[in-house]
C-alpha cells in the first residue's frame, strides 16, 4: 500500500499479485496451473486488474480513467514526444524496443481522433488490440503465412509503409550453424549468418573460383559482434588475505592477468585467425565508448610491471614477450606476498587468504573447443615454471561453468559478453549486481569500488557522448587495474549472399553490427526476377 | 494361454512403472535443469530481480522443490489420469508436439522397413545358398562395410555427394523452396525427393545387420536334416527354400521384428539431426537436454509401454508361428 498525496492509503499493482496468490491458499502449483502464466502474464493480469480496478479511483485521474498519457504527445503523422521522468542513457532504447505498428493493424480508423482522445478503440475497450495479441500483425515487409517442417514461411506485404518488398515469398529456413555456408553453395537457402571462424571461412573460401570469401558462388559481409570474449578473476576468491582490493590482492591478480594476456595474440590467431582481434579494455570494439589505439592513454592490457614500468617493446620477438611477462608475474607474486625460493627458481609458500594453486573454468564442451583455450594452456605451463599451478576445468556441459558463476563460487572462467547498444555498465560491473546481493547476479568479478559505481552512475545520467566516454575510459582503467576481466577477443559475424542467386547490387549497402542486412530487405531481388 | 498374457501383462507394468520411475530419477539428476537455464536468461534482462530470486520463483512454480519420489508421485497421478501437461521447452502440450513429429519418423523409419526387408532377406537367402561363394562373399563385404560405417559418417558422405559436389539433392530438409507453391501430388513429391538420402542413410547402416542375421539362420535351417529330406524327395529348389527353409527362418526374425514397433516410435536421432527433419528422435533429444521433464516423461512412458506391447505380442506370436512351443 502507498499514499498518493496525503489521500488514504491506496492499493498498488504488488497487493493485487498478493492477493491473486493468496485466493490459493499458497499452494503455487495450483495457482500457476490456474492462472496459467508464466511470470509475464501474471504480472499482466495483476497489471490488467490494477488498472482496471484503481484508475477511476485516483484522485489524479478524470472520472473513469485517464482521457490520455500527458508525457505521451503526437508531434506529426510520423513523430512523437515522449517525456521520462528522470534521464538515463539506456532509457531510450527501452522505449525504441517497442514495436511501431500503423493504425490499420492494432486498430479501427474510423475510431482515431487524436485531439478527442480517440485512439483507434472504444474507450475503455481494448477487444479490438486484444483480438489480435495471439497472432503475427503483419505490419512488417513480410506477413506471416505459416511454420511447418522447420520452415517460416512468409509472403510481401502490399502495405508496408516503405513500400512492397521487390520480391514476393520469403522463408526463414532453421539451420545448423554448419550447414549455413553449405546451404547457400548447395542452393538449399539463399542467404546465411555464420560465425566468423577461421575453418567456417576457409570452407566459404573453397567454394568460390578465385578462393576468396567473396567470388561467384557466395558474397561474404563481416560485421564485428557485438560483444567479446574475456577471462574473468573473481576478486573475492582470488585474493590476499580476504581484502578484495588490497594492494597484494591486485598483484596476486595482475601476476595472472599478466601471464595470460601474453598468450592471447597467437591462441586467437589460431582460432580466429582474420576474423578477431585482440581487444584491450573491457568492451567491445563495435561501441562508440570503446578505447580507440590512437586515444590517449591507450594501453596494451596488462602490459605493465609492479615498477609501473612496460614490459613490452615494439620490436620484442614473441618469445621475448613471453620471458617478460613470466618475470612480471614473478615479481607481482612476490609484492603480493608469496614466498620465493631462488635456489630452486619456485614459489614455495602463498600469503594468508591466497594459494598456489587456482581452477580456471572454460566451456570449451570437454575438448577444448574454445577460442581461449589455447591461452589457458600455454599459461598454465609458464605459470608451472615459477611453481604456481592453473589448474584447467573444461567440463563437457557449460552449465557446470555457469553453476559455479551464480554460486559466486569460480575463481577464473573463461566466457563472452553479449553487449547492448548502450555502453552501460550498471548490470555488470555496479557493486549491487554482485552475485547474491539482490541484484542482477550479473556482477560474476564481485568487483565492488565506490569510485567505479560513481562513475557508472554519472555516465548513465548524462546524455553528452563525449562526456560519457571520458567517463568509460576511467571505469574501464578501474576495472583493468583492479585485475578482475582479461579482455581477449573481438570476433566478427558472416552474412552469406548467393551470388548466383540474389541480385548482389540490391542488398542494404552499409551493412553494420547495428544496421543488418534486414533493414532494407523490400530493396532485396533474385537474380532470376531481374 | 490367458494366464500366460495376465502374468505377462502384470510384469509388463512393473516394468513401466520403475522404468519410468528411473528415466524421471535421471533427468532431476542432471547437471542442469530447465529452471536453471531460464532463470539463467531471464536474470540477464534489464530490470531483472536477480538469477537467485527467479530461480527460487520457478523451482517452486515448476515444482522442482519437491524430492524425487514425491514429484514422481504427482506426475505419475497426473499422468494416470491422461494429463500429461505442457512442454516446458516448446510450451505447447507434450501430447501435440508428439503428433506433431512422430508423422516425419513414422515415414522415414517405414519406407527405411520395406527397403531393408526388401533388400537383406533376399541378400542373407543368397549368401547362404551360395556359402563361401562369390555372392557370399560379395554380400558378406557389403553387409561388413555398412556395419562397420557410422551413421553420421555416411550421412556426411552421401550429402557431399549428391548435394555438394552433383547437386542432385537438397543439403538438408524435409522440403524445397516451392513447397508452398505446389499442388498435393507436388508436395508429396518434393517430400518423397528430400527423404531420399536419410531413407539412403537409414537403410545402408542397418543393411548388414538384418543381412547377416538372415544368412546365419538360413544356414542353420539350410543344414537341418528336414531339409536334406526335402531335397531327397526331389522337391525343386525353389520349393525348398521358400516352403520348408524359409519359414523355419521366421522365429529368430520374429525377434528381431518385435523391436521394431518402438523403432519406428523413437526415431533416428542422428539421422534426423544430420537431415535437419523435426521427427521425433530429434525433438526427444532437444527435450532431454533441455530438461523437459513433461515431454522427456511422456515420450519416455510411452516408449516403455510401446517395448511391452512388443515384446508381448513376440511371446504370443512364437505359439502361433511354431506349434512345438508350448506356453506354460
Amino acid at each position: 500500500m502507498e499514499n498518493r498525496g496525503g489521500e488514504e492509503d491506496l492499493p498498488v499493482i504488488a497487493d493485487y499479485f498478493e492477493e491473486t496468490y493468496a485466493a490459493y491458499s499458497g499452494d503455487a502449483a495450483a495457482y500457476w496451473e490456474t492462472e496459467q502464466a508464466d511470470g509475464t502474464d501474471v504480472l499482466e493480469t495483476a497489471r490488467v486488474a490494477f488498472i482496471a480496478e484503481q484508475s477511476p479511483l485516483d484522485a489524479g485521474a478524470a472520472e473513469g480513467g485517464v482521457p490520455n498519457i500527458a508525457g505521451i504527445k503526437k508531434i506529426d503523422q510520423y513523430t512523437i514526444e515522449v517525456t521520462t521522468a528522470g534521464y538515463e542513457a539506456p532509457a531510450i532504447y527501452s522505449i525504441l524496443g517497442i514495436p511501431i505498428s500503423p493504425l490499420r493493424y492494432y486498430g479501427d480508423p474510423a475510431l482515431y481522433d487524436y485531439d478527442d482522445n480517440q485512439f483507434g478503440h472504444p474507450y475503455g475497450d481494448l477487444s479490438i488490440v486484444e483480438s489480435k495479441t495471439s497472432h503475427p500483425v503483419g505490419a512488417g515487409p513480410y506477413k506471416f503465412l505459416s511454420y511447418e517442417n522447420r520452415t517460416v514461411y512468409y509472403e510481401a506485404n502490399e502495405h508496408f509503409y516503405k513500400g512492397e518488398p521487390l520480391t514476393k515469398y520469403l522463408q526463414f529456413k532453421e539451420t545448423l550453424n554448419s550447414e549455413v555456408a553449405p546451404g547457400v553453395m548447395t542452393a538449399t537457402v539463399d542467404a546465411g549468418e555464420m560465425n566468423g571462424n577461421k575453418s567456417n571461412y576457409a570452407l566459404v573460401a573453397g567454394y568460390n573460383s578465385g578462393g576468396e570469401v567473396t567470388g561467384d558462388v557466395i558474397t561474404t559481409i563481416s560485421v564485428d559482434n557485438l560483444g567479446y570474449g574475456y577471462i574473468g578473476l573473481n576478486a573475492e576468491s582470488v585474493s590476499v588475505g580476504g581484502e578484495p582490493f588490497s594492494d597484494a590482492s591486485k598483484y596476486l591478480r595482475k601476476a595472472l592477468a599478466t601471464v595470460l594476456a601474453v598468450y592471447r595474440d597467437v591462441a586467437v590467431d589460431t582460432y580466429y585467425g582474420d576474423a578477431a582481434n585482440i581487444i584491450n579494455y573491457p568492451i567491445s570494439n563495435t561501441s562508440w565508448a570503446a578505447p580507440r589505439t590512437t586515444d590517449e592513454g591507450y594501453k596494451l592490457a596488462f602490459s605493465v610491471g609492479v615498477d609501473g614500468a612496460d614490459l613490452y617493446t615494439s620490436d620484442m620477438k614473441s618469445e621475448d614477450k613471453y620471458a617478460a611477462a613470466i618475470e612480471a608475474a614473478r615479481q607481482y607474486l612476490i609484492a603480493a606476498g608469496y614466498t620465493f625460493d631462488e635456489g630452486t627458481g619456485l614459489f614455495t609458500a602463498a600469503p594468508e587468504g591466497a594459494k598456489l594453486e587456482y581452477e580456471i573454468i572454460i566451456g570449451g564442451a570437454g575438448i577444448g573447443d574454445h577460442p581461449s583455450f589455447g591461452v589457458l594452456t600455454d599459461a598454465s605451463a609458464a605459470l608451472a615454471t615459477l611453481g604456481v599451478t592453473l589448474k584447467i576445468n573444461d567440463p563437457a556441459d557449460t552449465n557446470v561453468m555457469w553453476n559455479e558463476l551464480d554460486a559466486g563460487t569460480q575463481e577464473l572462467w573463461c566466457a563472452a559478453w553479449q553487449s547492448t547498444i548502450d555502453p552501460d555498465m550498471y548490470q555488470i560491473y555496479h557493486s549491487s549486481n554482485i552475485v547474491g546481493l539482490g541484484g542482477s547476479d550479473s556482477n560474476h568479478y564481485h568487483i565492488a569500488l565506490p569510485e567505479l559505481d560513481q562513475l557508472i552512475i554519472d555516465a548513465r545520467k548524462s546524455d553528452d557522448q563525449a562526456y560519457r566516454k571520458a567517463v568509460y575510459k576511467q571505469a574501464l582503467d578501474l576495472i583493468v587495474d583492479a585485475a578482475v576481466e582479461i579482455p581477449v577477443y573481438q570476433r566478427q559475424n558472416a552474412r552469406l549472399f548467393s551470388t548466383q542467386r540474389i541480385d548482389i547490387p540490391t542488398l542494404t549497402p552499409d551493412i553494420t553490427t547495428y544496421y543488418g542486412w534486414g533493414a532494407d530487405i523490400e530493396t532485396i531481388v533474385m537474380s532470376a526476377n531481374k | 494361454m490367458w494366464k500366460f498374457i495376465a502374468r505377462r501383462a502384470l510384469l509388463a507394468v512393473f516394468i513401466i512403472v520403475f522404468g519410468s520411475l528411473i528415466c524421471y530419477a535421471v533427468i532431476r539428476m542432471l547437471p542442469s535443469s530447465y529452471v536453471e537455464r531460464v532463470a539463467r536468461q531471464r536474470s540477464t534482462m534489464p530490470g531483472s530481480p536477480g538469477y537467485q530470486v527467479i530461480l527460487a520463483q520457478l523451482t517452486e512454480r515448476y515444482g522442482m522443490d519437491r524430492s524425487i519420489l514425491s514429484g514422481f508421485g504427482v506426475w505419475g497421478a497426473n499422468a494416470l489420469r491422461g494429463q500429461w501437461g505442457n512442454s516446458w521447452f516448446f510450451d505447447v502440450p507434450v501430447t501435440r508436439k508428439f503428433a506433431d513429429v512422430i508423422g516425419y519418423s513414422i515415414a522415414l523409419n517405414i519406407i527405411t522397413l520395406f527397403l531393408e526387408m526388401g533388400l537383406c532377406v533376399p541378400m542373407g537367402i543368397a549368401a547362404a545358398r551360395k556359402q563361401y561363394g562369390r555372392t557370399d562373399y560379395a554380400v558378406t563385404v557389403i553387409a561388413l562395410a555398412c556395419v562397420s560405417l557410422p551413421v553420421f559418417f555416411l550421412a556426411t558422405l552421401l550429402k557431399y555427394v549428391f548435394s555438394i559436389k552433383l547437386g542432385w539433392l537438397d543439403l538438408y530438409g524435409v522440403v524445397g523452396r516451392y513447397y508452398q507453391q505446389l499442388d498435393a501430388f507436388g508436395k508429396l513429391k518434393d517430400m518423397a525427393v528430400h527423404m531420399i538420402m536419410p531413407v539412403a542413410t537409414l537403410t545402408l547402416a542397418n543393411l548388414g545387420g538384418l543381412t547377416r542375421f538372415t544368412r546365419t539362420n538360413m544356414l542353420e535351417v539350410l543344414n537341418a536334416d528336414y531339409i536334406r529330406t526335402a531335397r531327397a524327395k526331389g522337391l525343386p529348389e525353389r520349393v525348398v527354400i521358400s516352403r520348408h527353409a524359409f519359414r523355419n527362418t521366421l522365429i529368430p526374425l520374429i525377434t528381431y521384428m518385435s523391436y521394431l514397433l518402438p523403432g519406428l516410435f523413437s526415431g533416428s536421432m542422428i539421422t534426423e539431426t544430420l537431415f535437419q527433419i523435426p521427427g521425433i528422435g530429434y525433438i526427444s533429444y532437444q527435450a532431454m537436454t533441455g530438461g523437459d521433464i513433461p515431454f522427456a516423461m511422456f515420450y519416455a512412458t510411452f516408449l516403455t509401454v510401446l517395448t511391452q506391447v512388443s515384446l508381448m505380442t513376440a511371446d504370443i506370436l512364437y505359439a502361433a508361428v511354431d506349434p512345438r512351443v508350448r506356453v506354460q
